[in-house]
């Protein structure tokens, strides 16, 4: 094999001797490798027959094409793998924000109050629904006083029945919003 | 060939173009197959291993950070022989055991190298000696480069590539009067 112009030859051989040793031994080892160098021109390795070299390129034809295929097949479940996760997001989401799960989930009531009423002093003034609930509340008292009095009066059982009515009837149009 | 020419080729194979791959077994492959031949002295083998090295290659080019390219091929190259070795030494274990227990003749397998001389005289350095010797002669890296690939001291790399080839002369004698 005739050698080109290489790392090989372009390295000072005697200066990287002359670090290990004197320069006149530096000067012999370099010259020892050249004659190495030579040695190896004189007695060449067989040449690669060109059956050969057509077998290796078909070896490497046959792995390009696997290689291919296996782009292609990691390609795939790439994007099989991201539909999942898209799949999988979406589901969870509107696990989520579906109002019929919503209305199962721990509700935090406080987020749902104006900040307004916390902030202000005069609840009654500062919302109607609350005004509502504290008048019906009033009546509440009052009809619950008049039970009170007349507790042996002959229409106590009717004043306690009204009484238990309206407190459903409350009830049910507090839940229902 | 150039620098350029060697990069847009390794572009190629990056790209898993045929033909760039087909190239760089042009550039490569017989010096590949040389230090193959010198280590093993065995054509077929080698031209197994030479396989070997390029089907590795289509799978790890893109690994490739750079460099000297040389260098990179050529590590490659140490590596495959370094496993083959290692086949081949659990192999003759294994051949060994076979042949104890059948009583079978003294050699089960013919792996004889198609010698020459100067593999003759190869068979007789050490083995660490050797490789780093064709290393030196087939990737055609400098000293510095082969002790990066090899993990050695630049002093110990030149001493033990010196002292290989003055032992291939003192035993290849009269055979080296070819200047």
């Amino acid at each position: 094999m005739q050698r080109t112009m290489s790392n090989t030859d372009k390295e000072n051989l005697t200066r990287l001797f002359e670090a290990f040793s004197d320069a006149d031994s530096a000067r012999q080892a370099a010259r020892d490798i050249e004659n190495g160098d030579k040695l190896f021109n004189a007695f060449p390795a067989p040449q690669l027959s060109d059956e050969a070299i057509e077998k290796v390129k078909a070896r490497v034809s046959l792995a390009l094409k696997r290689r291919r295929i296996v782009s292609i097949q990691w390609k795939v479940l790439s994007a099989a793998g991201v539909a999942a996760v898209i799949v999988i997001g979406i589901l969870l989401s509107s696990k989520f924000t579906n109002p019929a799960v919503e209305a199962r989930r721990p509700a935090i009531y406080t987020a749902g109050i104006p900040g307004r009423i916390w902030e202000g002093s005069d609840i009654i003034a500062d919302d109607a629904d609350f005004a509502v609930l504290a008048a019906e509340i009033e009546t509440i008292k009052n009809t619950l006083a008049g039970v009170q009095v007349s507790d042996n009066d002959e229409n106590g059982d009717s004043a306690v029945g009204d009484l238990e009515m309206e407190l459903i009837e409350i009830s049910g149009d507090i839940w229902k919003g | 060939m150039t620098q350029q020419d060697l990069e847009r080729i390794i572009i190629g194979c990056r790209n898993g173009d045929q033909a760039s791959f087909s190239q760089l077994i042009d550039i490569y492959g017989k010096r590949c197959f040389g230090y193959f031949y010198r280590l093993t002295g065995n054509k077929e083998t080698s031209e197994d291993l030479l396989s070997e090295l390029f089907v590795k290659l289509v799978e790890k080019i893109g690994s490739y950070r750079g460099g000297s390219f040389d260098g990179w091929i050529f590590t490659m190259a140490s590596n495959i022989f370094h496993d083959h070795l290692r086949f081949k030494q659990r192999q003759t274990h294994l051949l060994d055991e076979h042949r104890r227990r059948l009583e079978f003749g003294p050699k089960v397998v013919d792996d004889r190298p198609d010698n020459d001389e100067l593999q003759i005289a190869l068979g007789q350095l050490d083995e660490d000696v050797r490789e780093l010797v064709m290393l030196r002669f087939f990737s055609q890296l400098s000293f510095k480069e082969i002790s990066q690939i090899r993990s050695e001291p630049i002093g110990t790399v030149l001493s033990k590539v010196h002292r290989g080839l003055k032992r291939l002369r003192e035993l290849m004698g009269d055979a080296t009067n070819y200047e």
